[in-house]
């Protein structure tokens, strides 16, 4: 299994570069928010162990208003986790059955319950922007602290839903929920 | 593996040279080197509580759902040294220990997604169910206690609320929601519209509406003809309210617009007791366009707003014939802000503000005999300019320095400064210092106003000014608990109050001197992984004039206490608050009584697919409690609403 994620990680480390190489310099280490989280649900898929059943690729939804400008869209098509990555953006909480992963953006946060609903008892990868999102379902949350983005990590919401992260990923977690 | 090759050269191409420069740092782009990145620019989203040069409290929908609160004003009361007072026409903000009989809210600013509901005929930062937007309808609201004239100018003397509403994209499909309460037989509905497009642009439409009969008391007339009577269906009262939104891109487009009558129980400005069909209206209209956006990389943030709003005021009193008193305000004006951080350690803010008051106007319709009406015109206009420098001076310290220059058509021109020191004491330790200076020129209803009936003029109103010293220390006790603690000191300079014009016996707005405050608030807020919370806090404030005397209507000592938590296995959510406030002093030096008041809420919303259903039992236990009237009452004090239930239905598809 180390030796699978080491392989994950070869990749995400690619997509990185990609991401953030191309618009400042390696050596800066300012960049837009939106771009760093960007390059941080890459990284979530990627240590991230999916169910072998699932096809072969994984489709990343935004639900509610785009904040990421063109910075998602980039990893279009991108292989991850031995599969294909698409990024869809929609504002509807009913076009979410066929995501493997849902962003759910700040200003639609209070439709979290919905989005639970629609996904039922799929292995989808629910991650948020809100402070406590974790304990109301959220299985990763963004938390920017000192200028920095950081992450929580909730293992028991994830495990119901077959899901389960890396122990490096649980490592670097400000807080892990179990 | 499929499209791995590719993708790699693709990158070795277009990132070649920085590739090369940093080829021994490749390791680094791991999950570790984005932790560590620093954002640039500002977080979209707004700062850290403990960043902010004031003790911020935000209050979210879930909250105003979970406590079933139905106005701003009860949603505000659950805050530290936050009180209101009702006289059965309209809901009064206390704040600080400053609530004076007579004040229509004129130093608290009411702002919705940035734009200012005060008006400029009375300045009044509505909150009863006289607010234009109805409750259900807000994402947050964010209150900022302290002057915040620096930034905001006028009516920033004691605190800001930001009301910010929901986007259409939350809203996401169609709500439907309707409720009743008794006894005042109060029945509202909505409907609720909102999408996010697939190309991007965000729509919401709202329209909601209110009727209640109210409750019959038995009233007081003091010096009146009928000296006590039963008031029999004069409590009534009704709304209308609409809300549309539009939002691509940078830009937004929202409209408000909010009606409401009440209908008068009690002879309010001293007309003929129980009389059936007197009442007072508000209206707003505010509408406001914005742009807001980020440039080179986020370090540039421009935002700007064209504003215009109209405030209509009605009002048909009867002193022995039918007045009618109709007032109306108009205004236009724009702002424009811009936010840089491409300073290193600092963040700097200008902007400038514009409002031109092309109508204000107050009227006084004697409908019997025309001869004797009169009218008031009195139009203006304020400019404000504003900077402010956020500067890092350490890892640890950051100061705020910001000031504002007013100018008016009544008091001229002014200065109002703000400094700010944040310490980072610890990680889990904020410390902050805070002063600052507010202005608040009178407004035409003040200075201007004069109907021989009740109240008389007054051409030589100045302005006032509050200076405020506070020291808060937010604490942080593992990852569930945080607690807070607040000294502060406020000075007013120049007081305007409601007084007696010696001359004419009748009412007249006059500076009254200095009054001062010092308080303490301490608060906690604790949260249990099974969802339930629990925020409480105590607030003590003493509050004088320069004479030693009493400030009228401000409780000395608060405390609020607000649970909220799952029900297992019920799928109902409770919400359950307890207030308790000490004595009042009215008008004529008499002390209200102390009271507690319980509010109970229960919510569910997993009974049914996108149905909430919600039970409210406001003043579970029937306390009597009563708040104080001013001197255009006949009443020193008004009974409030015993327990009253009321049954909501939500339902989304």
């Amino acid at each position: 299994m180390m030796g699978a994620f080491a392989a994950m990680r070869r990749r995400f480390l690619a997509a990185s570069v990609g991401l953030l190489c191309c618009t400042t310099p390696l050596g800066a280490q300012e960049l837009p928010e939106y771009q760093i989280k960007a390059a941080f649900l890459y990284n979530f898929i990627a240590f991230t162990e999916w169910p072998a059943l699932l096809g072969n690729s994984i489709q990343l939804c935004v639900y509610g208003t785009n904040p990421f400008g063109e910075h998602l869209n980039k990893l279009q098509g991108k292989g991850v986790a031995q599969r294909s990555l698409t990024v869809r953006h929609t504002g509807s909480a009913n076009e979410l059955q066929n995501c493997q992963i849902v962003f759910v953006t700040r200003e639609v946060i209070s439709n979290l319950s919905r989005v639970i609903d629609q996904l039922g008892e799929k292995p989808a990868l629910l991650v948020a922007e809100f402070p406590g999102a974790t304990r109301q379902g959220a299985m990763l949350n963004f938390v920017v602290e000192e200028g920095r983005v950081q992450f929580e990590v909730n293992v028991r919401t994830a495990e119901a839903k077959g899901l389960s992260f890396s122990s490096k990923m649980l490592r670097l977690a400000k807080e892990v929920y179990r | 593996m499929k499209s791995g090759t590719p993708f790699f050269v693709t990158v070795f191409v277009a990132c070649a040279p920085s590739i090369a420069a940093a080829s021994d740092s490749f390791n680094d782009l791991s999950l570790e080197h984005l932790l560590s990145l620093k954002i640039s620019g500002a977080s979209k989203y707004e700062q850290k509580q403990t960043e902010v040069a004031a003790s911020v409290s935000v209050i979210t929908q879930s909250e105003i759902k979970t406590f079933g609160w139905r106005t701003l004003g009860e949603a505000l009361a659950s805050l530290p040294g936050m009180y209101t007072t009702y006289d059965r026409q309209y809901t009064y903000l206390g704040a600080r220990g400053f609530g004076l009989p007579g004040d229509y809210n004129t130093r608290v600013l009411v702002t919705v997604n940035g734009n200012r509901v005060n008006d400029p005929v009375y300045d009044t930062g509505p909150a009863g169910l006289e607010f234009p937007v109805d409750l259900d309808l807000i994402d947050r609201i964010e209150f900022i206690p302290g002057p915040g004239g620096a930034v905001y100018g006028q009516n920033a003397m004691l605190g800001v609320v930001n009301v910010v509403t929901r986007r259409g994209s939350a809203v996401d499909g169609v709500e439907l929601a309707a409720s009743y309460q008794n006894p005042q037989v109060q029945s509202e509905g909505r409907a609720t519209w909102g999408k996010l497009l697939d190309n991007g642009a965000d729509l919401m439409l709202s329209v909601s509406g209110m009727s209640m009969r109210g409750e019959d008391r038995f009233f007081d007339y003091p010096g009146s003809a009928a000296s006590s009577g039963l008031a029999n269906g004069l409590d009534g009262g009704r709304s209308a309210k609409f809300f549309g939104r539009f939002a691509y891109g940078p830009w937004s487009l929202e409209h408000i617009d909010g009606g409401r009558r009440k209908y008068d129980p009690t002879g309010a400005y001293k007309s003929d007791p129980l009389v059936p069909g007197q009442y007072q209206d508000d209206h707003y209209a505010l509408t406001q366009l914005q742009y807001q956006n980020s440039f080179a990389g986020d370090t540039l943030n421009l935002s700007g707003r064209l504003f215009q709003g109209q405030y209509r005021y009605g009002g048909e009193l009867s002193y022995g014939t039918l007045f009618s008193l109709p007032a109306s305000g108009q205004w236009q004006g724009a702002e424009f802000r811009l936010v840089s951080s491409a300073y290193d350690q600092h963040k700097l803010m200008l902007g400038v503000e514009v409002q031109e008051n092309s109508r204000i106007d107050q009227n006084v319709l004697d409908i019997a005999n025309p001869a004797n009406n009169i009218f008031i015109a009195s139009p203006g206009y304020r400019v404000g300019f504003y900077a402010q420098d956020e500067w890092r001076i350490t890892p640890t310290l950051t100061s705020t320095l910001g000031v504002r220059s007013d100018r008016n058509n009544v008091t001229g021109s002014s200065l109002s400064p703000r400094v700010a020191f944040i310490w980072q004491a610890s990680v889990s330790t904020t410390v902050k210092a805070l002063y600052g200076r507010a202005h608040r020129a009178p407004n035409a209803y003040e200075r201007d106003y004069g109907d021989g009936l009740f109240q008389v003029k007054n051409s030589t109103l100045n302005g006032e000014t509050i200076d405020t010293t506070e020291v808060v220390i937010d604490h942080r006790l593992g990852r569930d608990l945080t607690v807070r603690g607040s000294v502060y000191q406020w000075d007013i300079q120049n007081l305007v109050a409601l007084g007696v014009d010696p001359v004419s016996g009748l009412s007249q707005y006059q500076n009254s001197g200095a009054a001062k405050a010092n308080g303490i608030e301490l608060s906690a807020d604790k949260t249990w992984e099974g969802g339930a919370r629990l925020r409480g806090s105590v607030a003590y404030q003493r509050t004088r004039y320069e004479s030693g005397a009493d400030l009228d209507n401000s409780p000395v000592l608060m405390g609020k206490l607000n649970f909220s938590a799952p029900l297992a296995s019920t799928g109902l959510r409770l919400g359950y608050e307890l207030q308790h406030y000490s004595e009042r002093q009215a008008i004529d030096g008499t002390k209200l009584a102390v009271y507690t008041l319980s509010n109970l809420n229960l919510m569910a919303s997993q009974w049914v697919k996108g149905l909430d259903v919600s039970l409210g039992l406001y003043n579970l236990f029937n306390a009597n409690y009563r708040h104080p009237g001013s001197d255009t009452n006949w009443q020193k004090s008004f009974d409030q609403d015993g327990r009253s239930v009321r049954l909501k239905l939500a339902y989304r598809f």
